[in-house]
């Protein structure tokens, strides 16, 4: 296969072109005749065409790093940045998508909260249970709808529905708002030795301390005398015993406790908590403390809270007489101004408070 | 300056005529045209800037050679060659380095073309790695005389001069040497198709 330095300097005379004619002609003659020589030409031919593309190759390769070298030059940036510029683009995209998703999120919790009544400050909020006898009003609507169905009208069934006090001798009592909303008549009753049932008409609301005026207007009715309690002016204290009387069933019923903070239900200023058990039925209920002044309007409790009640204060029920009286002079408000309770016993005080106190019956 | 550079060679055809007329000027402006393209490719399957860079030039190098040759088929855009090129070599070298995933993220705008044309694409980066290995093997004065004698077409008195040798008897028989051994190694890593030769 090796051949000797002469033959090699042959061939590499015969690639290079520099054979005269004589020796073209002993090269050609070989070739036909010595096959080792011939396939020898071919792969010296081969090797050097390889080696020549090796070469053109690395020379292609230098003007390409040149050219690389340029345009990073003429973007300015070192490769690396070239590299980030292209990641920061798919970072961006992230970015982008995410914050749709946080956006679209945002949007369907806050609509969600919108639409159940999150924003809305009012006090028809589920954990504010107004101590009006629901259950009592589903079983009547459904009591109603049977007797609608299967009976022949007869009349309309009254709703018990809350507590209400008389205010002056004349007849002005006073309940929560939420009692008598929506109704189309109100008969006031007392349970005691004898029933009584008067006629009784809306006069003033105030919806936003929901606290109603309510007139007794019946033939029966004269007068109740002298009332034995009066209405406190100023601010109770933390602490003080507290005692109401209500009717969250047929009869009427009494239970205490004390005053436990100055503000109500979300820090609302116009109410008490008293920490006193109350139930539904005792909406409009008053409550007194032991000197037996008026110092408030039980209102509501708090449907977790056990033990946490709202009392309106009683100087937002001054305030709303005062209005009733500039609306309409011919009404004629006449507070009570002698206490007789102040040296009682609480059993002689409840029993000297009873005529004064109604259940409220209204009719839809 | 810039801009009309860029409009001059706009189209394929401009690119392979100034190829073969060997326009450095044209290599240049489609060497940076498609580079970012390649590069977006490679980064977003598990490579560098770097590796970028070395798998581009060979597809350029790929491309270069097919136009010289007249080998390139105009059915399909430089574009899409190159990109279908570069593709392939980067996947055989994510192979090679056992990184090879299935999930291979491809540009959405690209119709890849045929896989028999990029396996015959890669037969010139193949035989031109192992002249290079080849070469590496040889090592010194073999190279430079050789490179010499047969690329740069020097005398045999002028490598005996440069090299030192006291006669061009001496250069000569030095030069039958180098090629007997390359010759050797060449084609013994050619039949034993030793390809991932690492050097």
């Amino acid at each position: 296969m090796n051949f000797d330095i002469e033959t090699f300097e042959f061939i590499d005379k015969y690639l290079q072109g520099e054979l005269d004619e004589q020796e073209l002609l002993l090269f050609n003659q070989r070739m036909e005749n010595d096959h080792l020589f011939a396939s020898e030409v071919n792969v010296r031919k081969e090797l050097i065409e390889m080696l020549e593309t090796h070469d053109n190759t690395n020379k292609l390769k230098e003007k390409f790093n040149l050219f690389h070298n340029e345009m990073e030059l003429e973007l300015n940036t070192p490769s690396a940045r070239l590299f980030t510029i292209f990641r920061k683009q798919i970072r961006n995209r992230i970015v982008i998508t995410s914050a749709a998703a946080a956006c679209i999120s945002a949007i369907v919790v806050l609509s969600t909260l919108y639409f159940s009544g999150w924003f809305s400050f009012q006090r028809q909020v589920s954990s504010y249970l107004e101590l009006k006898n629901n259950i009592e009003n589903m079983r009547t609507k459904q009591q109603s709808l049977w007797t609608a169905m299967f009976k022949s009208n007869k009349e309309k069934s009254a709703t018990p529905s809350g507590t209400c006090f008389s205010v002056t001798s004349n007849g002005y009592m006073v309940t929560n708002f939420h009692v008598v909303k929506d109704v189309d008549s109100i008969i006031v009753v007392n349970y005691s030795d004898t029933i009584i049932r008067y006629n009784a008409s809306l006069i003033f609301k105030d919806e936003v301390h929901d606290l109603a005026i309510l007139k007794i207007e019946d033939k029966k009715f004269k007068s109740f005398g002298n009332l034995p309690y009066t209405i406190k002016q100023n601010i109770s204290d933390l602490g003080e015993n507290v005692f109401t009387l209500g009717y969250s069933k047929k009869d009427m019923v009494y239970s205490e406790g004390y005053i436990s903070s100055f503000t109500g239900y979300n820090e609302d200023s116009s109410a008490y908590q008293a920490s006193i058990p109350v139930n539904p039925g005792n909406s409009g209920s008053p409550l007194l403390n032991s000197k037996g002044e008026l110092i408030g309007i039980v209102s509501g409790k708090h449907s977790l809270n056990e033990g946490a009640t709202f009392a309106i204060k009683s100087n937002f029920l001054m305030g709303i007489i005062d209005s009733v009286r500039h609306m309409d002079s011919s009404e004629k408000l006449v507070l009570p101004r002698k206490n007789e309770l102040t040296w009682s016993k609480r059993t002689d005080q409840v029993r000297k408070l009873h005529p004064f106190i109604f259940k409220v019956e209204v009719y839809k | 300056m810039k801009i009309v550079k860029k409009t001059l060679y706009s189209s394929d055809e401009d690119f392979i005529n100034g190829i073969k007329e060997g326009n450095d000027k044209v290599l240049a402006v489609l060497y940076k045209l498609h580079f970012p393209m390649v590069l977006n490719f490679i980064v977003k399957n598990n490579g560098s800037d770097q590796e970028a860079k070395d798998i581009y030039q060979e597809g350029m190098i790929n491309l270069y050679y097919n136009i010289k040759n007249e080998t390139f088929k105009q059915e399909s855009s430089i574009k899409t060659y190159l990109y279908s090129i570069c593709r392939r070599l980067w996947l055989n070298e994510l192979k090679r380095k056992n990184k090879f995933s299935d999930a291979v993220y491809d540009e959405n705008d690209f119709i890849l073309f045929d896989q028999e044309i990029e396996e015959n694409v890669t037969d010139h980066s193949s035989k031109y790695k192992m002249m290079d290995n080849s070469l590496h093997k040889l090592g010194e004065p073999c190279q430079t005389i050789l490179k010499d004698f047969y690329i740069n077409k020097l005398s045999m008195l002028e490598i005996a001069q440069k090299m030192n040798y006291t006669n061009t008897e001496n250069a000569k028989n030095q030069k039958y040497k180098c090629l007997q051994r390359l010759k050797k190694i060449y084609f013994s890593s050619n039949t034993s198709n030793n390809l991932d030769y690492e050097f």
